[in-house]
């Protein structure tokens, strides 16, 4: 049993360390790269340390006030690693950018704002208490698009800081509803006290279901699932370094986090399984689709990342919720190992364009060998991690009997091979492009995360027994696994076959067109994959058409009340022109006033007495 | 009631200063330097009431003055009271050490500093009043100074045209408001506001209802709800900043306080019940009116004016919902708008001073120049947005609770997405402003300076406020239950 | 005495002198034609007074407040013609349409 204060910790060490960044930035900028890498180093290690304890999670608390009863902090397996996750990514992106970074203006910006990030993720993994994680939420959104606007100065990177912004705060509305519901009929903000509440059928039904699809319009704001999801891709604006701490490995499974946290309150509402389902097969699929067509290597990345976000999603849908998290670890790895490779071949050839690059193998090959590994773990190549957790998807899959998002899985596991083994073909095979002649190796700084990165994503999966084991006892999952089992059950399920013959089909389109190396230019339905299936056009339209409307209410209601004004202003002045009568030089007209009013007050007097 | 002669300084010494200052025509230094002094005492005098409103449930005085009529001039001040009390003078006083700086003193003569304290001293008075009849008059009173304010120092074209339209419609208000005390008074011979519930029981409650429409519309009318908004978005963009200050920060809370006052302690309880969901679709209209509207505008401070509508649309919001919560959130949000709307004009206020710009889309990248200033401009914005650990997310999150806990969920809900649109136009503001390339096209970019020490120091005062506000919301929370424990409730 | 009076026809004399006047007086462009309307009034009105005065038994009454009136109407009679006097030496004009100077 540890000091729960280490919770607090782990927070509080990267948090403070961002305000300190501040002060270190005005003094001696040369040391911040270096600061910040101790703090996310120390970081790191303190979530390390949190992980031993995460079988049986202690409770941190600062008892506060008014509405917030209590600030407190319990992480349990789910939270503790995928809190290591962000500490120990964090860190290793801290050492990369070192380096990657060195030529920018405002680092001081940079390094405060990703160490407040990794602090707040820590913090919204680990908290039990809705309010808390809510305001944990919005504090990662603001990092996340004060990250996206960092150049400030690119008018695209501004516009998609705040396309980020307001996407994902839509989905807000549907989170912070989801969470007044669940107020408002418990009292309480405490995750688990409300689940406890929920056994017990203190939460009306309606309630519930309000709850758990606002939970889940949160969730498909953050995660980027359709069709909430138009924001990943524009967010490729940001470094490179902050796509893959953002954007691949943490931030966008805080929505699948969300998601798996309430899964056993809101896993009896009707048809609220099902749509997690839907919305991550639907998600990844597509997804999946834009990535084939995708030109950019990091919008095709991004794309990537919605897809497998999709899958996670998809895997806790069909009750797989150890697939679904084993795969957000393993996602985390490859992901971030892939941007962090993409970003060092970027920042060499200085296009985003594919198709401008080629052949860079020869003058890269620890990046090129580290990519490859990314991309055979992505694709769900035997022995990498990616494999093991996708297998473990279908297998869930198959069992809950979800049989047409299965085939959904299924294609968009085909096309991820397809996509990915063809981005690593184009960019690193071939001939030299013109753009890579000055290409060079990166140095060790950044090349030591990459190689770290790759080992883990060979690795990871070999600590699917203490994970299961860890997920066993805080009660979230049936029961666990431990490695020897992983790879019996593995190798004799029907689901092996299902990922083999993904491999097979993707290989197969793969290496058979992989003569045919510049691609025709892309008509009809590829052409739309490419631009993303015309969501962000719709959308814009959609506003667009909002706003006309709403500014014809308005002039209307502003034409009404000016008239309104001129008529009340029409008769006071013609009231006042016709009693001025009265008084002005016409002598008969004054009489003819006078005489009135003496006959109306015989009248009255004469009425009045008779 | 726990007999206090602060109640009665606190009106007092602001209408006697005012007269001073009105007299002073030819040393506006000294006005200034009065005005300060007695913004700051009546401040303190505030504050200091108020431990003696939490332990003895309220404070105040009961002078006779007309004995023939019965009419007694006595003040009261309760816990509702001396929130709003300590939130106008308190922010008055933080409004004033701007203006010093804002407006040169050769600018604003004494009667500037003179009308102001007038309406400080009618908005304190009207809070106080125990009698029907002294609201009114002080609450007219109130119309006088602000429209002088308006019409003598206001920019644009016409400003006698805006401060008679706000004269006017703040007036139609009145006079329902008056309409209604008099038909209370004839009907019910008492004129005592914390004394009418028991008589008023025994009234039809059709009437009751009609009697209830009346005073929500008066009040609803100077709090600019859509419809009655019109003459909002140019009294507060065309008045003098520190006016604006004035109008969005601090005399809205005059008519948030006069609905909850008249609603829920003049009427016995229930009586508000029928006309809930009425209010609460006006309030969203008022939400989303302003919001779109502020999206739409570039003139800086007609975007934080049209926020002010908004703004006032949460508070409806709150009231509306007939709840515990709903009416904790909209109390509170009298002091977090407050504080943020002043902070966001204040700041708006620094970049007008420092590159004579009003328009967004004429200043840019300002942050590396004013870079507080534009740390303040953050804090307002999401104040105004709602963000952690800030105050005003705590009033809105209450609102927000108390509109789910009544019955009308759906338009909880559409009222939870009107947040996006504050926190779309609020960044919109911030980001054009402060961030982006650097220009100034109504003035040299070189010239532009940070705002001066004055000026800087109410702002930090009040990001600082609503840090403080947002981080310890109990002792404000403590105080507004106690204020909703004296109501009679649905 | 009680001299016999049929009220209606003094009251029809009444009101059909009194309205020539009140039309001479609001119709009139003619100053002088205006304050004839005014005497013929105040004749009705004297005419008023004394069938009061008959018809409710008080003859004396009646007669006496009839030559107050005479005699007040006699001053103002007087005094207007002064004035009508003044206006002609000062506008030029007895005609009211020649004489408006107030704001019209």
């Amino acid at each position: 049993m540890m000091n729960s204060s280490i919770y607090m910790a782990q927070i509080a060490v990267p948090i403070g360390g961002a305000a300190l960044t501040l002060l270190v930035g005005a003094i001696k900028p040369r040391l911040r790269p270096a600061f910040a890498f101790l703090v996310g180093a120390a970081t790191a290690c303190l979530t390390i340390i949190t992980l031993a304890g995460a079988g049986s999670p202690g409770r941190f608390v600062i008892p506060w006030q008014g509405v917030l009863n209590e600030f407190s902090l319990s992480p349990d397996g789910l939270s503790a690693y995928i809190a290591a996750a962000a500490g120990v990514l964090g860190c290793l992106i801290l050492l990369y950018s070192a380096r990657y970074m060195e030529h920018e203006e405002g680092l001081t910006r940079y390094y405060a704002l990703v160490l407040l990030f990794i602090g707040a993720m820590i913090g919204l993994v680990t908290t039990d208490n809705l309010l808390v994680m809510y305001f944990f939420w919005e504090t990662v959104g603001l990092c996340s698009y004060s990250l996206i606007g960092f150049n400030y100065d690119n008018p695209d990177a501004a516009k998609a800081g705040l396309k980020a912004f307001i996407t994902t705060k839509i989905g807000d509305v549907g989170l912070l509803t989801g969470i007044m519901t669940l107020y408002v009929s418990t009292g309480t903000f405490n995750i688990f006290e409300i689940i406890d509440a929920a056994a017990g059928g203190a939460i009306p039904a309606p309630a519930l279901s309000l709850a758990g699809f606002g939970f889940l319009m949160g969730a498909a704001g953050k995660s980027a699932q359709v069709p909430l999801h138009v924001w990943l891709p524009d967010a490729m604006e940001a470094p490179t370094s902050v796509s893959a701490l953002i954007h691949a490995a943490t931030m966008v499974n805080a929505g699948v986090y969300a998601i798996a946290r309430t899964y056993p309150l809101f896993s009896e509402v009707a048809g609220w399984t099902t749509a997690v389902t839907w919305v991550g097969a639907i998600t990844a699929l597509l997804a999946a689709c834009m990535a084939l067509y995708a030109r950019d290597l990091k919008r095709m990345l991004a794309y990537s990342t919605v897809s497998q976000l999709g899958y996670m999603m998809f895997g806790i849908g069909v009750g797989g919720l150890l697939a679904s998290q084993f795969h957000l670890l393993s996602h985390a790895i490859f992901k971030a190992l892939l941007f962090l490779c993409a970003g060092a071949v970027i920042h060499e050839v200085h296009t985003r364009n594919m198709d401008e690059m080629g052949g860079l193998g020869r003058k890269m090959p620890v990046i090129r060998t580290c990519y490859l590994i990314g991309v055979l773990a992505l694709a769900g190549v035997p022995i990498f991690n990616g494999f093991w957790s996708k297998d473990m998807l279908f297998a869930s899959a198959l069992h809950s009997g979800n049989i047409v998002p299965l085939v959904f899985a299924v294609a968009t596991a085909v096309l991820t091979v397809i996509y990915s083994l063809r981005s690593y073909f184009r960019v690193f095979t071939g001939e030299l492009s013109a753009a890579g002649e000055k290409a060079h190796q990166s140095p060790p700084s950044m090349l030591l995360p990459l190689v770290l990165l790759a080992v883990g994503a060979v690795t990871s999966w070999l600590i699917i027994g203490i994970y299961s084991a860890t997920l066993h006892q805080t009660g979230l999952i049936g029961e666990a696994i431990s490695v020897g089992h992983l790879i019996h059950e593995t190798v004799q399920s029907t689901a092996l076959l299902l990922s083999l013959l993904a491999l097979f089909l993707g290989g197969a389109v793969v290496f058979s067109t992989r003569k045919a190396k510049t691609a025709a230019a892309p008509s009809g339905l590829a052409l739309w994959a490419g631009k993303g299936f015309g969501f962000d056009q719709f959308y814009l339209a959609l506003l667009n058409g909002a706003y006309q409307v709403a500014g014809a209410v308005i002039s209307t209601y502003d034409s009404i009340s000016n008239w309104v004004g001129k008529a009340a202003i029409f008769l006071t002045v013609g009231f006042g022109k016709t009693l001025r009568n009265q008084n002005i030089g016409d002598l008969n007209k004054n009489l003819l006033w006078l005489v009135s009013g003496i006959v109306i007050i015989i009248a009255i007097v004469c009425v009045k007495r008779g | 009631m726990k007999y206090s002669l602060i109640p009665l300084l606190i009106f007092v010494i602001p209408l006697l200063a005012s007269l001073v200052c009105m007299a002073l025509k030819k040393r506006p230094r000294w006005s200034q330097e009065i005005a300060l002094v007695t913004c700051l005492a009546t401040a303190a005098l505030s504050l200091a009431l108020v431990p003696e409103v939490l332990r003895h449930g309220s404070a105040g005085i009961d002078l006779a003055w007309i004995k023939s009529f019965g009419f007694n001039f006595s003040l009261l001040v309760d816990a509702l009271g001396s929130f709003t009390i300590v939130t106008i003078t308190v922010l008055m006083a933080i409004d004033i050490i701007y203006a010093r700086q804002y407006m040169t003193p050769e600018e604003a003569g004494s009667s500037f500093y003179g009308w102001t304290l007038m309406f400080m001293a009618a908005m304190v008075g009207a809070v106080a009043a125990t009698q029907l009849i002294q609201f009114y008059f002080l609450w007219e009173l109130m119309l006088i100074p602000s429209t002088a304010l308006i019409v003598y120092w206001g920019s644009g074209k016409r400003p006698q045209a805006t401060g008679f339209k706000y004269f006017v419609i703040t007036h139609i208000g009145a006079a329902l408001i008056l309409i209604a005390i008099l038909w209370i008074i004839t009907v019910t011979g008492e004129s005592n506001i914390y004394a009418l519930a028991g008589a008023l029981a025994h009234l039809p409650a059709s009437t009751l209802t009609v009697l209830a429409v009346l005073f929500t519309i008066g009040f609803a009318v100077k709090m600019a709800i859509f419809p009655a908004h019109v003459w909002l978005p140019d009294a507060h963009s065309e008045a003098p900043l520190p006016v604006s200050v004035m109008l969005s920060a601090i005399m809205m809370n005059m008519g948030i306080y006069g609905l909850i006052r008249f609603l829920f302690t003049l009427f016995p309880a229930g009586v508000a019940n029928s006309l809930g969901l009425a209010l609460m679709i006006f309030a969203l209209i008022s939400q989303w009116y302003g919001g779109l509207q502020a999206l739409n505008h570039t003139e800086m401070k007609r975007v934080a004016a049209y926020s002010t509508i908004s703004q006032m649309g949460y508070v409806l919001f709150g009231i509306a919902s007939l709840s515990m919560l709903g009416l904790k959130g909209s109390i509170f949000h009298m002091l977090n708008h407050g504080t943020a709307k002043a902070l966001l004009f204040m700041s708006i206020g620094s970049v007008i001073h420092s590159t004579g710009a009003t328009h967004l889309d004429k200043v840019g990248g300002l942050a590396k120049k004013m870079p507080w200033t534009a740390l303040c401009c953050s804090v307002a914005a999401l104040a105004l947005a709602g963000a952690p650990p800030l105050g005003a997310f705590q009033s809105e999150w209450i609102i927000f609770a108390g509109g789910f806990s009544s019955p009308y969920t759906v338009l909880a809900i559409i009222a939870v997405c009107a947040s996006v649109l504050t926190a779309f136009y609020v960044l919109r503001l911030v980001m054009r402003v402060f961030f982006g390339h650097e220009r100034n096209e109504c003035g040299d970019i070189n010239e532009v300076h940070e705002a001066p020490p004055a000026m800087l120091a109410s702002m930090f005062a009040l990001s600082l406020l609503s840090l403080a506000v947002g981080i310890y919301p109990d002792f404000f929370h403590r105080w507004i239950e106690v204020a909703l424990q004296t109501f009679g409730l649905f | 005495m009680n001299l016999a009076v049929n009220w209606v026809w003094m009251l029809t004399a009444i009101v059909v002198i009194a309205g020539l006047g009140i039309f001479c007086i609001v119709t009139r462009r003619n100053m002088f034609r205006m304050l004839m309307g005014f005497t013929m009034l105040t004749k009705a009105v004297t005419l008023a007074f004394v069938t009061g005065g008959t018809l409710w038994g008080q003859p004396g009454l009646g007669q006496t407040l009839a030559i107050i009136v005479i005699v007040i109407e006699a001053a103002v009679t007087a005094v207007g013609l002064s004035m009508i006097v003044n206006i002609y030496r000062h506008y030029g004009a007895v005609n009211t349409n020649q004489i408006k100077r107030l704001r019209g």
